[in-house]
């Protein structure tokens, strides 16, 4: 039996916290999970203590990137087989947990990645016209279709979890995507739905967008073709 | 250029050498960041104190006027210096980040105790 682990990520998550744990406890497969608090202003720590989740703090705010890799490390310290990266803030829903685990399992992937767009093709809101963009420029270096790059809903097999755990510029994004199916892993996509953030706020405002695909495509057009292989 | 013109450059060159070296002695910064700084500064007094260089090197090069091959290598050195900085920035910051996970992961174990 493989040992699977949620990393979720929460900043300012006290809304959401709670019934999102609560609901992944409610599954009849009940998973092990991790929240990795990045030093919330609000009252995320006290409601992890409170409550007795089981959590990790960091002791200042370090953004996505590290605190994904924290997870990873823990994931590999604590012997995990499966990792899975899961947002905090309630648009992942836990039942395709197990479609995903099924999917790694069947096609011996390294990476698979809950897509929302397999079958059916996306509206064309602006996040999705930036991720199409993203799509075509993966396809272009790497010569593979991701359907759904930027979806934050990835299970990672041991692997490359000691691979995203060690080396540093391994941010959960997909420029990390195109890196690992150029360094030769297997990236697989199943199809989930998401639901909307339901409380709190966004961390991607107009703004950030813009600059968020302004460093991926950096990322993806430049930067990549000089990192060394493994 | 007027006499006037040399000695003030020369002071000011002087002036900012001895500034850096008593900047460097206070902060307790590591000697080989300062390096550059030393070695800058000496650069500034030695062009003050003997104006032929640049005036050989800007006619060597054909720049126009002498001054304008004075800031193109200050420029240069101080891009250099950016970079390097930038770099060390980079590194510097990866590496806090890197210890907070650590630092979290071990506060999580040794709760768990």
């Amino acid at each position: 039996m493989e040992k699977i682990l949620l990393i979720i990520p929460a900043y300012n998550e006290a809304e959401n916290i709670p019934w999102v744990i609560e609901e992944l406890q409610q599954l009849d497969n009940v998973y092990d999970y991790v929240i990795i608090n990045d030093g919330s202003k609000d009252n995320t720590k006290a409601i992890c203590e409170e409550k007795g989740y089981n959590y990790v703090d960091m002791p200042i705010n370090v953004g996505l990137a590290d605190v994904f890799r924290t997870g990873m490390k823990y994931a590999v310290r604590h012997g995990y087989s499966m990792a899975l990266q899961y947002d905090g803030d309630g648009q992942h829903d836990p039942h395709y947990i197990a479609c995903m685990v099924e999917k790694m399992k069947q096609t011996n992937a390294d990476v698979v990645i809950g897509s929302r767009f397999v079958e059916e093709k996306g509206c064309k809101s602006l996040r999705n016209v930036g991720s199409y963009i993203i799509q075509a420029l993966i396809k272009l270096t790497t010569g593979k279709r991701i359907s759904d790059p930027t979806s934050g809903m990835r299970l990672y097999n041991a692997n490359v979890m000691k691979f995203l755990a060690n080396e540093i510029n391994m941010a959960p994004e997909p420029d990390t995507i195109a890196l690992l199916i150029r360094q030769g892993f297997r990236v697989e996509e199943v199809e989930v739905k998401m639901r909307e953030r339901q409380a709190g706020v966004s961390y991607l405002n107009f703004g950030n967008s813009i600059r968020y695909m302004m460093n991926i495509c950096m990322s993806l057009v430049f930067i990549q073709w000089f990192r060394r292989k493994r | 250029m007027s006499v006037l013109l040399r000695v003030i450059l020369v002071l000011v060159a002087l002036g900012t050498f001895r500034y850096i070296i008593r900047k460097i002695r206070k902060s307790q910064a590591q000697i080989v960041d300062m390096g550059f700084w030393i070695i800058f500064s000496i650069i500034l007094i030695i062009i003050a104190l003997f104006p032929q260089i640049a005036f050989f090197m800007a006619d060597v090069l054909q720049i126009a006027t002498t001054v304008n091959f004075v800031f193109l290598a200050v420029i240069f050195l101080l891009l250099v210096q950016l970079f390097l900085l930038s770099i060390k920035v980079s590194k510097l910051e990866s590496r806090v980040k890197e210890l907070a996970g650590e630092v979290a992961l071990k506060n999580y174990e040794d709760a768990e105790e």
